[in-house]
């Protein structure tokens, strides 16, 4: 499983198998698109009760009108936005790194490990003395507490009556955030968390006040905003192209590609809609451009690559006619990071092959141990003597 | 080479950290939407102890469209013809891009284990299969013996 640490971008819910709660990567699974196999992004429900990314679903039912897992008929006008689970995958998201830098099995053992956590925790409310405790962290804890401390209503610090009623409430009325904690040597499951992502900058400050804004609330100026219907083909380029100026859209290509270019805005626009925290239109815009000179990248790579030839696309989409759509520079940036990730990911991409073809030439062996007659082509041996060679070069 | 999305790349890695038994699909290095399948042919069927070879290759619409998958290896079969092309729903019309390669392949390999030869592909392998039962299963034994090795 040591490859997987090698592309950090693409995660997989297998990333659990080898932490301390494998289960782990049922929720994983389930928190991810059936469409994308990435985590869902604005999910939204179908009529038939299946969710997917907003988007996916969307360029799925521009295709066909049929939802991917049970086939059933499904139109765009029957989805609904899910915002907790929006919430909640993000929620997932955000700390699935932490979980499973803290689930990982590692070679120190259980009391070291926690000992040693304890003592960071110590010296980070040494540290800046306002760390927050509250006092919601389950009952066990409570229970503990409470034989001779209580928890202040306001900051939820667990102190003598007697602080609270003096001075302590007071400050704390002024400054929630600012009191002072006593009760500081305990690691909660929230100081777990903290600890964990205090590397984290964007997290760590925010935590309390997201915790208690984002909720199922999505920001009051989409509410104001209509969803796009859908694009109706039978209208004039005329019109197409007035209707792509009113989205400050591009009006430059065919007939075809405007249309394309419209629908796809359509989707990217009405699946922002059902984001929790959507985009400003200039990023949508962004967004399509991306989108179509990935398009327009693949039609030319297309043209000189098909199923039974082993064409080099990588010169073909070199040499090509620049497509037809946006300002040159987007698209060479474009190729240029489709080329950096192709070179960044080429040694795992090599591993990976090599790795199949270790099986296959396991499984290959085995046939030829089975049958001892040999009927193989030439193009077998030659792919026979290429495995052995990759297999002499790992063993070595 | 075109951007692969990570799809297809969580796929790969998936096909090869914890492949289906009996199924190998290997990515080519050149293009890394083509690949190269070895298939066991399932137990129970006239195709036992065969391994069949197949190419997939991913189309740039992938996964809203469905992936191209043709036997290399001769067969005897009603819905595979001679050139390897292959009759089945989840290719065509039930494709969904809920469906992946895995599954594909899965359902290529149990259409090898229940022949329709109501919806035949090869139309003389499918009469054969439906009057001359029996030796259309001997055939079909023959070939898997002489080819799928």
């Amino acid at each position: 499983m040591n490859f997987n640490s090698n592309i950090n971008e693409v995660s997989d819910p297998s990333d659990w198998d080898n932490c301390k709660l494998p289960s782990l990567s049922n929720l994983d699974s389930l928190l991810r698109c059936q469409i994308c196999k990435d985590f869902l992004n604005a999910p939204v429900l179908t009529n038939c009760g299946h969710v997917f990314c907003s988007i996916c679903i969307r360029r799925t039912i521009s295709n066909s009108n049929k939802c991917p897992l049970c086939l059933e008929e499904t139109y765009e006008s029957s989805l609904r936005k899910v915002l907790i689970l929006d919430n909640i995958v993000k929620w997932f998201n955000n700390n699935r790194n932490d979980l499973l830098k803290n689930l990982s099995i590692d070679l120190v053992n259980d009391s070291q490990n926690d000992s040693s956590s304890d003592i960071s925790v110590i010296s980070e409310l040494n540290g800046n003395g306002n760390v927050n405790v509250n006092g919601n962290e389950g009952k066990k804890e409570k229970e503990e507490v409470q034989d001779n401390l209580v928890e202040c209503p306001i900051c939820g610090v667990f102190m003598t009556p007697d602080e609270i009623q003096g001075k302590h409430i007071d400050q704390c009325l002024k400054n929630p955030n600012g009191s002072t904690n006593r009760n500081t040597k305990r690691t909660t499951s929230r100081s777990f968390f903290k600890n964990s992502s205090s590397s984290d900058e964007s997290t760590t400050p925010k935590n309390t006040k997201k915790r208690q804004i984002n909720i199922q609330l999505q920001p009051n100026s989409i509410k104001k905003k209509q969803r796009i219907p859908n694009l109706d083909t039978s209208i004039s380029t005329n019109k197409l192209k007035e209707k792509l100026n009113y989205y400050k859209l591009p009006i430059n290509g065919k007939r075809n590609e405007l249309e394309q270019r419209m629908k796809e805005f359509i989707n990217l626009y009405n699946a922002n809609l059902d984001s929790i925290n959507p985009v400003s239109d200039i990023s949508l815009i962004s967004k399509l451009k991306k989108w179509e000179s990935l398009i327009n990248n693949n039609i030319h790579s297309q043209n000189n690559n098909n199923i039974h030839s082993d064409t080099n696309s990588n010169n073909s989409s070199a040499n090509s006619s620049p497509p037809i759509t946006f300002d040159e520079e987007t698209i060479r940036r474009h190729q240029n990071e489709h080329k950096s990730w192709n070179k960044k990911n080429k040694n795992h991409y090599e591993d990976l092959i090599k790795i199949a073809r270790m099986n296959m030439q396991k499984q290959k062996n085995k046939q030829l141990i089975n049958n001892e007659d040999n009927n193989n082509n030439n193009k077998h041996h030659i792919d026979d003597d290429e495995l052995s060679d990759i297999d002499t070069e790992l063993i070595t | 080479m075109s951007s692969l999305p990570k799809r297809i790349i969580r796929e790969t890695e998936r096909l090869i950290s914890d492949p289906v038994p009996g199924i190998t699909a290997t990515p080519h290095e050149e293009n890394l939407r083509y690949f190269d399948v070895l298939l066991d042919g399932p137990s129970g069927s006239p195709y036992e102890n065969g391994v069949f070879k197949l190419e997939l290759f991913l189309p740039d619409d992938y996964p809203m469209a469905p992936p191209m998958v043709r036997f290399l290896t001769k067969i005897y079969h009603p819905n595979i013809d001679r050139l390897g092309r292959i009759c089945l729903d989840v290719l065509k019309n039930n494709w969904s891009p809920a469906l992946q390669i895995r599954t594909i392949l899965l359902s290529i390999q149990a259409l090898l284990s229940s022949p329709n030869p109501d919806d035949p592909l090869a139309n003389e392998v499918a009469d054969e299969w439906k009057n001359n039962h029996d030796k259309a299963i001997q055939t079909a034994r023959e070939w898997t013996a002489q080819y799928a090795k």
